[in-house]
């Protein structure tokens, strides 16, 4: 005997309701229809949570925390989370903040969503309770920070704070600059050994443009070795690195240098940004030799590309590096032989 | 052939299998029901029960629908799964919208929740957002005739995290 057909429905009805968002929607109806009568304003609050919740992830964050007009918006713009694909926090003084406000004054819906901006005053004193809750409910596609970073400054404290903040955050690719090349130690002290390791293992990529021992060898090593053997999610690590690092780092994933000559007992492979041409270091206006040296090596281990700047290789104080993991045979090859390079052959 | 959706107030809509399908929820009350497309007796035996739906909120809700059968699917991007990233508001819809009162509008966004039809459901959270965006907060607040109930203390703690984007 089969079971009864509407039997079955409410039961898929049923789940249904529970599966739908509005599950407390004959309260909504009810709410509606006593407002019509008084249909002047939206009755944004007879709306379930979840949809005032749905609403709110349209908004800019801008938008969402000044929305927060009464203790049920207050809550539920907490609670309710949301992505962002692009954020950018950093600050501005004096003509350039009084730019950056007359603009978006005037062009108010210019940054709408997809990539937002948070500006801080660099005359102004700041607390990061802003950017603690953001990082409660939001999701982040590229988050990129970028303070200049001064021990006498008056936000120095909430900078800090807010570099140690980025950890927090559940975010794909960070980016932490400090407007610097060289920064001093207290960097060193935020972005230490424990902010590396978690960072790495929940972002997909991270860009630390700027030069500083904050990073271990170790750590870079046992980061390599992870990427290497696929048993990473992290994608791209993008660095400033003091020379005498980089060498260090070269023979602990087992690559000797020597007279412009790699060498490993690993199976490596090595290329490099092909010469420039003749006719078109003619053109080159700045009196550089390039023709030689000034090119970019890629180091291949597996599925893991590491590319070393030119500068890494002139014996300078430091350069920049880059490691990427490829995740598909089809992306590996293109970056070997879809780029125009030479392959180094020793 | 054609499909039979029945109201909370027990008026009857004939809808093209078509239209019913770009609800989710009413798919899988077909799907439950056994009804299918090449079945003319699964669907002229059978009605689908919408009982959160009122007569007036499903006649718009087909005006649209009706709109909107030719639409290409969207594909779900990598982002898409994460969160949205921002929807367009159609002309043709902003239009639609228009006509409707806010407490209808507000009906409206819970049928699309409950139909599950994420183009209608986009278009009018997207129109809720954009009344709000650019506002100042009593300008927000007085718009949805919202009484302040935030204690001096959790108002100055507000402002503390929105100095960046106070005046």
């Amino acid at each position: 005997m089969s079971r009864d057909p509407v039997d079955d429905l409410v039961e898929e009805m049923k789940r249904m309701e529970q599966r739908s968002l509005g599950r407390s929607l004959p309260s909504v109806k009810k709410n509606c229809e006593m407002v019509e009568e008084d249909d002047s304003y939206f009755p944004i609050l007879s709306l379930p949570d979840e949809l005032i919740g749905e609403v709110f992830s349209f908004l800019s964050i801008e938008d969402r925390f000044k929305a927060r007009v009464n203790k049920k918006l207050n809550e539920i713009e907490l609670k309710s989370k949301y992505f962002v694909k692009s954020l950018k926090i950093g600050e501005l003084s004096g003509a350039e903040m009084v730019d950056y406000v007359t603009n978006k004054k005037q062009y108010p819906y210019g940054k709408y969503r997809n990539e937002q901006e948070i500006i801080f005053d660099k005359e102004r004193e700041y607390s990061s309770d802003s950017i603690r809750r953001i990082s409660q409910n939001a999701s982040i596609g590229q988050l990129s920070v970028k303070f200049d970073i001064q021990l006498n400054s008056i936000n120095s404290k909430f900078h800090r704070e807010i570099y140690d903040l980025t950890k927090n955050f559940d975010v794909d690719h960070l980016i932490l600059d400090f407007q610097r090349h060289f920064v001093t130690e207290d960097v060193v002290n935020i972005i230490n050994s424990s902010f590396f390791a978690e960072v790495t293992k929940k972002c997909k990529s991270l860009k630390l443009p700027f030069l500083s021992h904050s990073v271990t060898l170790t750590d870079l090593h046992e980061l390599y070795e992870a990427m290497v053997a696929g048993s990473s999610k992290f994608r791209s690590l993008e660095m400033g690195i003091f020379a005498s690092d980089f060498f260090e780092f070269l023979s602990l994933i087992g690559v000797t240098y020597r007279e412009r000559k790699f060498f490993s007992n690993k199976d490596i492979q090595v290329f490099e940004d092909p010469a420039f041409p003749e006719e078109l270091l003619e053109h080159l206006m700045y009196g550089l030799d390039l023709s030689d040296g000034y090119r970019h090596t890629y180091i291949f281990d597996g599925n893991v590309e590491l590319w070393i700047n030119y500068a890494l290789m002139q014996e300078s104080l430091g350069g920049e590096i880059k490691l990427r993991f490829h995740e598909s045979q089809e992306s590996l090859d293109n970056a070997k032989y879809g780029r125009n390079l030479v392959k180094m052959l020793w | 052939p054609n499909v039979k959706l029945v109201t909370s107030d027990n008026e009857e809509f004939v809808v093209d299998f078509r239209i019913a399908k770009m609800s989710v929820t009413v798919s899988r009350l077909m799907e439950a029901m056994n009804m299918s497309e090449t079945d003319d007796a699964s669907l002229l035996s059978n009605s689908i029960p919408l009982p959160n739906v009122t007569k007036a909120v499903m006649a718009r809700v087909i005006e649209w629908c009706e709109k909107h059968k030719n639409d290409e699917p969207k594909e779900e991007k990598e982002n898409d799964k994460r969160g949205r990233t921002t929807h367009v508001v159609s002309d043709w819809d902003k239009e639609f919208l228009k006509n409707d009162e806010f407490g209808r509008l507000c009906q409206l966004m819970g049928a699309a929740n409950y139909l599950e039809i994420k183009g209608l459901f986009n278009d009018i959270s997207q129109t809720i957002a954009n009344m709000i965006h650019g506002k100042k907060s009593d300008e927000i607040a007085e718009m949805f005739n919202i009484h302040c109930d935030l204690t001096e203390a959790e108002k100055k703690e507000i402002r503390k995290k929105t100095a960046w984007c106070e005046d």
